[in-house]
């Protein structure tokens, strides 16, 4: 075997070792947000978009859902034996930019150029934008989850009645569901 | 006497220029798995690169003594867990192992009929 073959060959098994690690999968993270969004859309029907309850909420579920996946996630590679501190970054730079975006939406709603309604639903689809390039950019099992916001986003227009839980609630199926899929996934991986 | 093909001396020239530490495939796969993870495990590595303990024990010290490996040891579960990082020469090391790489496989694959 000539020194070229033996690089491509040890290139070759390079390649299919790090294919093998991939970031783990972590579902419970899956079901967080899924609670959290059901929550927290229902509460919108509950009390009203423009209640201050829900924006008090959303300020609070936020923080402490990443705060919370971030310490899911670090037991969860701690576990594996794999900490990938940098893709950790990147997914918190990826959602926070949804928060931020989400904070400043507040001023169209708050200098009347958007109904507190139109701002929720708006919410729904930058949200359902923010997933699907986390499907597109990090984690492949979110892009049907983006796609099912943007169902959501048309249910929040369109259904005359508890259109907020209705689309929570599509939200936290389509979470759980990628969720247990991604277990199913990993656990025939391995 | 055959006179020598000025671009066959380049392609030795990279050759000579491949890290040795780095030309076995194993030592090269532990720091392009620890480049693309911030830190792994003795038993993730050894899960991964499907390598006895001794094998792989014998190819991390190789590395750490050459300086391109970190170590830190931990308990999990009064365990005790052996923790390897790719320190920052290991990194610039393992980036111009790359490159000359691809330079040499590019240069072989052009004359290639």
């Amino acid at each position: 075997m000539t020194d070229t073959e033996s690089i491509r060959e040890d290139i070759a098994y390079v390649r299919a070792v790090a294919e093998r690690t991939g970031p783990g999968h972590v579902p419970a993270i899956y079901v967080i947000w899924a609670v959290i969004c059901v929550c927290g859309f229902s509460l919108v029907d509950l009390v009203g978009p423009g209640s201050s309850w829900v924006g008090i909420y959303w300020l609070t579920a936020g923080p402490v859902g990443g705060a919370l996946t971030w310490w899911v996630a670090a037991r969860a590679g701690d576990r594996e034996g794999q900490a990938d501190r940098r893709t950790g970054k990147r997914w918190a730079g990826h959602f926070l930019g949804f928060f931020v975006v989400g904070l400043l939406g507040c001023v169209l709603a708050a200098t009347g150029e958007l109904t507190w309604s139109g701002l929720t639903s708006l919410w729904i689809l930058l949200l359902a934008l923010t997933y699907f390039l986390a499907g597109l950019h990090l984690d492949r099992r979110l892009m049907p989850v983006g796609l099912v916001l943007a169902v959501g986003y048309l249910v929040t227009l369109y259904l005359p009645e508890y259109r907020f839980t209705t689309a929570g609630a599509l939200v936290a199926i389509a979470l759980v569901v990628q969720g247990l899929r991604g277990r199913r996934e990993a656990h025939a991986t391995n | 006497m055959p006179r020598t093909d000025p671009a066959d001396v380049e392609g030795l020239e990279e050759l000579g220029s491949l890290q040795g530490l780095l030309e076995h495939r194993v030592r090269l796969a532990i720091c392009v798995l620890l480049s693309e993870h911030d830190a792994m495990s003795f038993s993730r590595l050894k899960q991964v690169l499907e390598e006895t303990d001794g094998s792989l024990g014998t190819h991390l010290r190789k590395l750490e003594d050459s300086g391109y490996l970190a170590v830190e040891k931990s308990f999990r579960d009064r365990r005790p867990v052996t923790w390897y990082e790719l320190t920052q020469a290991g990194r610039s090391n393992l980036k111009r192992h790359v490159a000359n790489l691809a330079r040499l496989i590019d240069r072989v694959g052009k004359r290639a009929p």
